[in-house]
């Protein structure tokens, strides 16, 4: 597997990959600013620009539940296939790296979907938000999941997840809840007959039941990286002593 | 009556066929008389006061793109690509039940029973946005009236076509098909519905309800039900499509107002197409002074 070997080299360029990642997801956003000048939002702009943004936020957060069963899935596939590189999960550490970038790009489209839904739909009062607050239930399980969002993209960083040890991983785990509002906010907000966020829902079924499956089977069976972040990760170190870490305090999830 | 927009002129809003059709009238001047007159023993329609509209009318290209027709898509965007193919000949509308008088029209009678009329009205659709169209059709009355309803027509339910084979959404469930609406038969009466066959001074396109729909301004745009084949005369309320399917969202008068909520979408605001910022939502949808005296004394809270 000569070509499959190269992914070897992949953790090097982590720092472009990353750049990579911030441009594709930001497209969205130059694109909808392209339209604008353009003139070509559509016959309801304004419905237009929440919406995407929504979409998109919801997009990148399902992508930082995607990244642990894919570390997974790319590790049983390479050993299956008896390629070079990639059959330890943590030949795949560097997607980890990405999440963060990915989860900081889905709190970035979640407050833009926020700011649009104030400013232009409206109009900048409070008063009028809370009214529509009280009036449709979406809006307050969408207020809810951006509130709690708030928490993690303030600790996405190596400081606080030192400090904060393992309550980090307990903070990050709301991740799944946020997933859920979310996805419930797109039902709620979708119009008898349309099953628009169906395959939403399908996806983050699938990413949920995975982690459910995952604590179930053995743990013997179980491969000893749990693909959390850890600040020595984050910071691109791979101590030996980290699985000395994870067999001290064994973890159901993943 | 004719209400010519005073930004074009009358052959630009007037569709040649109709043009014709109003010189035939015109020429005929008895005809028009005799059309004004034929009451056929019963009260003619009024004409009430017609609003005039002075304001900018939404661009064609919005109004005919952005549809919400869900026989052929729960898309707005899809539904004038896939309603391309819909032929809307020939056509008949029944129009039955509680009259003394039933009757199965061709279309082409229908559109030339009286001589029609260019209204521009604001259309509100309950899902927060509107438009300002120049509709070109005749009133409601003039059809119901000349079917002479007996004492028992109190309400009157529109039935649309039913053909899963060019109506692409209909082989889904998304709605009850056909799709069925209704007005209380003062409603119905009321000068300002309207039964439309063209817009902007052409003939209706298909995915804006070819070839025959009704717009009742002061409600939501879902009641202006589109390619009627029935219109039925009947003693009680009729169960409507949108009813059936979220009762709790969907009242039966639907009557524009901002006082009440809807699950989705605000109703105190709304969205004119091609605009980005949002406009207050007037009660009745600015037509009160018109329709108002058809609540007194109803709870329009209640009734919604």
């Amino acid at each position: 597997m000569p070509t499959l070997s190269r992914l070897a080299v992949i953790p090097r360029h982590i720092g472009k990959i990353k750049v990579l990642v911030l441009l594709a997801a930001l497209s969205p956003v130059a694109g909808l600013g392209i339209d604008y000048y353009r003139d070509n939002l559509g016959f309801d702009p304004l419905d237009r620009i929440t919406r995407s943004s929504g979409l998109v936020s919801l997009v990148l957060l399902l992508a930082t539940l995607t990244i642990t069963p894919l570390r997974h899935l790319l590790t049983g596939l390479m050993t299956r296939i008896h390629a070079t590189h990639g059959k330890r999960l943590s030949d795949w550490n560097w997607l980890v790296k990405l999440r963060r970038t990915i989860g900081l790009l889905a709190f970035f489209y979640a407050a833009v979907h926020l700011l649009i839904y104030f400013w232009l739909d409206q109009g900048g009062s409070i008063e009028d938000v809370m009214l529509d607050l009280r009036e449709r239930a979406f809006l307050a399980v969408g207020m809810l999941a951006f509130v709690m969002l708030v928490p993690l993209a303030l600790t996405a960083n190596n400081y606080m997840m030192a400090r904060l040890g393992r309550n980090w991983r307990r903070l990050h785990r709301s991740v799944y809840l946020i997933a859920i509002l979310s996805v419930a906010h797109f039902w709620m907000l979708t119009k008898v007959g349309v099953f628009a966020p169906l395959p939403y829902m399908f996806i983050l079924t699938a990413l949920l039941g995975w982690r459910l499956w995952y604590s179930w089977i053995p743990h013997a069976r179980k491969m000893i990286d749990e693909g959390m972040e850890i600040p020595e990760r984050a910071a691109g170190v791979y101590p030996v002593a980290q699985h000395e870490n994870i067999n001290k305090n064994p973890r159901r999830e993943p | 009556m004719l209400r010519l927009g005073e930004k074009i002129s009358a052959a630009e809003i007037t569709p040649e066929a109709v043009y014709l059709e109003r010189r035939r009238f015109m020429l005929g001047g008895a005809a028009l008389a005799l059309s004004a007159l034929s009451g056929l023993g019963h009260a003619g329609c009024e004409h009430g006061n017609i609003p005039a509209s002075s304001e900018p009318l939404t661009d064609i290209d919005a109004a005919t793109h952005h549809n919400n027709y869900y026989e052929f898509s729960t898309d707005k965007k899809s539904v004038s690509r896939l309603a391309k193919d819909f032929n809307p000949r020939p056509w008949t509308v029944a129009v039955s039940g509680e009259v003394r008088k039933p009757k199965t029209y061709d279309i082409d009678e229908l559109t030339r029973l009286v001589h029609p009329e260019e209204r521009i009205y604001r259309l509100r659709c309950v899902e927060g946005w509107s438009m300002v169209v120049p509709w070109l059709g005749i009133p409601l009355c003039e059809v119901l009236r000349r079917a002479d309803p007996t004492g028992k027509a109190k309400f009157v339910e529109f039935v649309s076509i039913k053909k899963p084979e060019s109506m692409p959404g209909q082989r889904y469930a998304s709605l009850s098909w056909p799709y069925t609406e209704g007005l209380r038969i003062d409603e119905a009466m009321h000068p300002l519905t309207m039964l439309v066959f063209g817009m902007y001074g052409k003939p209706l396109p298909n995915q804006n309800g070819a070839p025959l729909r009704l717009v009742v301004p002061w409600k939501y745009g879902f009641k202006s039900i589109k390619a009627i084949a029935q219109i039925r005369l009947v003693e009680n309320q009729p169960l409507t499509s949108w009813s059936r399917s979220a009762p709790r969202e969907y009242g039966f008068y639907a009557n524009v107002n901002p006082a009440v909520a809807h699950p989705r979408w605000s109703q105190r605001r709304e969205t004119r197409l091609g605009e980005l910022s949002k406009r207050d939502t007037l009660p009745f949808n600015g037509y009160a002074e018109q329709v108002a005296p058809l609540y007194q004394g109803m709870d329009l809270v209640a009734n919604f």
